[in-house]
């Protein structure tokens, strides 16, 4: 695979989520947007394999970051796919750590911390592809 | 905007990938727009003590058509019904008037049904006011409705599809308001939504008050009447703090005390015979208010009010007053007592206090609404970032003279994050939740760092950045607060002190780190120094300095929260030393204990 991975993109605004696609795109990676918790749901578990990263916006109608965070969570296909938080919050790093998650960038986004942390996440593109691995 | 159309005229010679990305930075741009406009606007309204306006001859006719024209060109599909009748034609504000019927055509259309079926009727037929009413199909959720005109309900926001802040009923019927009108809405599943806006064709008309011509009645009710008045006036002579008078049963004077000379300025020899409405204001004599309040105690046997009256001077005064019908011992009306108290003063304190008390209110939600307003900002500021960052990473190789351009706008975009972040900041602060996140860290890396951040800026302004730290200079800090301390008295050195050299120390001084910021500019002016630190204070109009003159005030705020304290002076040799002392070690520790903090590790 010439791609480094897949990145979902959990984001209500359509104009961030639509941007972020791109910019991703032409950084080389595949990247797919989803507009809720629950659109990101159901696009993961129609195809589990492959996601390096998912990036989370935390403020979304009908099922919100948090909420989606415990569902994930919850489903041992899509468990261990490591979630970066983006948010305009300032409490942002505070959130963050009570969800668990791998990392978060604060809004307006940083463009190369943000790259920065692709690059770590999504080198292990392969062990995490594979859904019934334990940790 | 002047950008948005400049960036415009680019579309055309770029390919559709960038062309679109583009489109999302012109559309960022314009939102930001829009919000700022709706945030000076609350502004105005909830803390400028009003918003004003300038009223002119104008035809709402055109007004309408031209609005329209705008809508059905932004919003491709859109389809308004206009509907003219009569004589449209008043005393208005022109923008505030299309800045209203913009916001009600648009909303209109954005939430109706797909094949828009919107309706925008005029009606001109009467003679004193016009009304406008915007229709369509859809209807708004009735939990919505009772608040539609409130100001922040996170209803409104998610409603406001234009991308504002869901202020635009708000402002809307404060302008019209504002011109003397209302602004109404109906709305059911069944027959769809309906604004009406009401407005009186000249809202100027209150601050007209000329008299009414004199009316002479016939001789003989006047004898008749004069004959019953002398006890009467013997009665309310004296009364100096009441007007109490006598009218004919037609409205005219017939009796004049010393109150009503006091409050109304006439002499008895100049008012008697003359009719009781050259006490009213034009509008309301036209309006027929005169005849209504005598038919009323006429009917009723009294009749109460209380409104704005005229003086002879012109002066207007807050009355109230009560007339009376007095009857013969037949039942025959023979004119009417009318007793006049003058509470203008007692109105003007009852105004002071709803004022101050607006006041207060005002600045509350301005704090609140500034939190708001900040982070709405960032969606639009996130998708300008990010369309920046990816033209550059296209651009930068092919088109250096584009790629100039766009570092300057990426660097402009920049600034603005930076402002939004400060108005946040003040709000924080303002709101008593301005909370430090403190960790083991240390001091001389956090300076080092902020010094190398701003290095490139002192190179561009010429100024050589020299640091002298001790290190390391270990405590329990809010690492990011304390490098926004440092980029902030960096930021200020170099705007005062281009072209010369900025030294920054760090240094330990008897159990305290003090860090000292030193330019070779024009220094502190005397009586600058104690505002130094206050919001929105910038030293000096030496040149025009961009931001909003929150640098130092964030400084100071920060270091205070930290326990510690910041000067500012001026060198024996010239230029400013702005000093920053902060407590270390075991102080560290005694400020944490009387400022518990959250902390994050």
């Amino acid at each position: 695979m010439a791609r480094p991975g897949r990145v979902l993109v959990v984001e209500d605004e359509d104009m961030i989520r639509e941007s972020l696609v791109e910019f991703l795109d032409e950084q080389g990676y595949d990247a797919v947007g989803a507009t809720d918790g629950r659109d990101a749901l159901q696009k993961l578990r129609a195809s589990p394999e492959h996601w390096c990263v998912i990036l989370l916006d935390l403020m979304m109608p009908i099922m919100d970051g948090e909420a989606f965070r415990d569902e994930q969570r919850l489903d041992p296909a899509l468990a261990r796919i490591p979630v970066g938080v983006l948010s305009a919050y300032r409490d942002v790093a505070e959130r963050a750590a009570n969800l668990g998650v791998a990392f978060h960038v604060t809004k307006p986004l940083k463009l190369p911390v943000l790259l920065d942390q692709l690059r770590q996440h999504c080198g292990r593109v392969a062990l995490v592809g594979a859904p019934t691995t334990k940790s | 905007m002047i950008t948005a159309a400049r960036l415009m005229k680019l579309r055309g010679t770029l390919d559709e990938r960038n062309e679109k990305a583009l489109g999302r930075i012109i559309s960022s741009g314009e939102r930001m727009t829009r919000m700022i406009e709706q945030l000076l606007d609350f502004t105005r309204i909830r803390v400028g003590g009003g918003m004003a306006f300038d009223p002119r001859p104008l035809d709402l006719g055109a007004t309408i058509r031209q609005t329209v024209d705008e809508i059905e060109q932004a919003l491709p599909g859109a389809a308004v019904d206009v509907e003219l009748d009569g004589d449209l034609e008043g005393r208005w504000d022109v923008d505030r008037l299309a800045q209203v019927l913009s916001n009600l055509i648009g909303n209109a259309v954005r939430h109706g049904s797909p094949d828009g079926d919107v309706r925008v009727i005029a009606d001109g037929s009467d003679a004193r006011v016009v009304r406008v009413r915007v229709c369509n199909a859809g209807a708004i959720p009735p939990d919505l409705l009772p608040k539609i005109f409130e100001p922040l309900t996170e209803g409104d926001r998610r409603r406001d599809r234009s991308g504002g802040l869901g202020l635009g009923l708000y402002i809307a019927r404060e302008i019209v308001e504002v011109h003397g009108g209302h602004l109404t809405v109906e709305s059911s599943d069944a027959g769809g939504t309906e604004f009406t806006v009401t407005l009186p064709r000249d809202s100027a008309a209150d601050a007209l008050a000329p008299n009414a011509a004199g009316h002479h009645p016939p001789a003989m009710a006047r004898e008749q009447l004069r004959a019953s008045e002398a006890r009467f006036r013997l009665l309310v002579d004296a009364v100096k703090d009441y007007a109490i008078f006598m009218l004919d049963p037609t409205g005219h004077v017939m009796t004049w005390n010393v109150g009503a000379q006091r409050i109304k300025g006439y002499e008895a020899s100049e008012i008697i015979g003359q009719h009781f409405s050259r006490f009213y204001e034009e509008h309301e004599i036209r309006a027929g208010k005169c005849e209504m309040e005598l038919e009323g105690a006429s009917r009723e046997g009294r009749f109460e009010d209380e409104g704005w009256r005229v003086r002879k001077d012109g002066t207007r005064f807050w009355a109230n007053v009560v007339i009376t019908a007095l009857r013969d011992a037949s039942g025959e009306l023979v004119g009417f007592a009318k007793v006049t108290r003058d509470l203008t003063e007692r109105r003007r304190l009852e105004q002071e206090q709803l004022r101050r008390a607006r006041a207060e209110e005002a600045l509350r939600l301005r704090d609140e609404f500034l939190s708001l307003a900040s982070h709405e900002l960032k969606t639009p500021m996130t998708v300008l970032q990010l369309q920046l960052d990816t033209l550059g990473e296209r651009l930068t190789a092919s088109d250096t003279k584009v790629a100039a351009k766009l570092q300057r706008a990426t660097r402009s975009s920049e600034r603005l994050a930076t402002l939004i972040e400060s108005l946040l900041d003040v709000s924080r602060i303002a709101t008593g939740r301005f909370v430090l996140e403190r960790e083991e860290v240390d001091l001389a890396e956090i300076v080092a760092d902020a010094v190398e951040e701003s290095r490139s800026a002192a190179e561009r302004a010429g100024c050589a950045l020299e640091l002298a730290a001790a290190g390391p200079i270990v405590g329990r800090w809010d690492a990011l607060r304390l490098e926004q301390v440092v980029r902030n008295l960096l930021s200020n050195a170099i705007k005062y002190g281009p072209g010369r050299p900025i030294e920054v120390s760090l240094t330990l001084e008897a159990g305290d780190v003090v860090l000292e910021v030193r330019d070779h500019g024009p220094g502190l002016p005397e009586p600058d120094r104690g505002r130094l630190f206050r919001r929105f204070e910038r030293a000096g109009s030496l040149r025009h300095h961009s931001g909003l003159g929150l640098g130092l005030y964030f400084v100071q705020e920060i270091v205070t929260a930290h326990g510690g304290s910041v000067t500012g002076e001026n060198a024996a040799d010239g230029g400013a030393r702005l000093r920053v002392r902060l407590p270390v070690g075991a102080n560290a520790a005694i400020a944490d204990s009387q400022a518990p903090q959250p902390e994050t590790n």
